[in-house]
């Protein structure tokens, strides 16, 4: 597995200097501030587009399901990483060279918590609306693919990763369920400010 | 550091501006569309927000982690709470001047952002505010009592 692992992490990054152009958009890809970005994005918009109050209602409880699992997807990684360090590709002893695209991060290779967030808010945003939840799903797989192309992770990592998003998801769902009232009372007095 | 924490936060404000606007265009919330037109308006929305994302990516190296100039993930979120809802409030009052003739007809109590499809913020919120003030005592009885 580790091998195979280690394989395919030495074919992508391999790719890397063949097209300038690719591997300028892997950075803007792979890099903190995009994909984050156009996830916060959406999810704001979700807030706001509902078509009439209980269908906006609806999504904005699910607002709270999405924040509150990529919370839970960053503390599960955080977690697991006081158990367990896997070295980033380019500190490992690898028999190839790895090109290092995006900055060294110094913290665990497993799983990636970039990828977890991306995944626990595209899970999430997949149960308030299945469209915008696959274009976003589509994107997070890029952002790992793009963090993996870039030298940052194995696709082990990746995919560690997603797993922990999505469970953060089924999480976050039970969580509020077993709260019941608490997201509507809240979303009734933030429409006192017309905030909700 | 700040440097970039202030180029951050003008591309969620920037970006979260045109995302509200379209949503609200999709969620009918006239009163915060800046334009009559949808199209106009996802066409502000649009390109505010990819607008936003090049200047950000374009005027600087923004491959950097958070201990050499970056900014760690708490600092993002709080980052973009702040430039969100610097949108909202920049919308809120964009709108309510633009649309200052949209004065929303009958006010349902509770109605929140659905008031924004007839009226502006400025009438809705004073509305709203004028009545909770009044009425707080009996609409929070439901939830005190047993």
């Amino acid at each position: 597995m580790a091998d195979a692992d280690t394989a395919v992490f030495v074919w992508l990054n391999g790719r890397t200097g063949a097209l300038a152009a690719l591997d300028g958009a892997m950075e803007v890809l792979g890099s903190d501030y995009g994909v984050p970005v156009v996830m916060g994005l959406v999810i704001l918009g979700l807030w706001f587009a509902g078509q009439g109050a209980d269908d906006r209602a609806r999504r904005q409880v699910g607002v709270f399901v999405v924040l509150t699992a990529i919370g839970l997807a960053s503390w599960i990684v955080f977690a697991g990483n006081e158990l367990y360090f896997r070295p980033r590709p380019f500190d490992a002893a690898l028999d190839h060279d790895v090109t290092v695209l995006l900055y060294r991060p110094t913290d665990s290779s497993f799983p990636s918590n970039s990828t977890a967030v991306a995944f626990a808010a595209a899970g999430g945003v997949w149960l308030i609306s299945r469209k915008a939840g696959l274009a976003l799903l589509a994107l997070a797989s890029a952002y790992g693919l793009a963090r993996v192309y870039g030298g940052i992770h194995y696709p082990l990592d990746i995919l560690g990763g997603a797993a922990v998003g999505l469970l953060a998801v089924v999480m976050a769902r039970a969580f509020w369920g077993l709260l019941g009232p608490v997201p509507a009372i809240v979303i009734r007095a933030a429409r006192i400010f017309c905030i909700a | 550091m700040f440097s970039f924490a202030l180029d951050y936060y003008l591309l969620v404000s920037l970006s979260a501006f045109g995302v509200i606007q379209i949503a609200a265009s999709r969620g009918r919330l006239d009163a915060l569309v800046l334009f009559r037109s949808a199209r106009a308006t996802w066409a502000l929305g649009l390109g505010l927000a990819a607008l936003a994302l090049v200047w950000f990516f374009a005027v600087e190296d923004r491959n950097i982690n958070d201990y050499e100039g970056g900014l760690d993930a708490n600092i993002q979120a709080l980052l973009f709470f702040l430039g969100a809802s610097t949108a909202y409030g920049v919308t809120l009052g964009l709108s309510s001047l633009v649309n200052g003739r949209m004065d929303g007809g009958v006010w349902k109590p509770g109605e929140g952002l659905s008031a924004l499809r007839r009226a502006t913020f400025a009438r809705a919120i004073s509305r709203s505010l004028r009545y909770w003030w009044r009425e707080w005592r009996t609409q929070i009885r439901p939830y005190l009592s047993g």
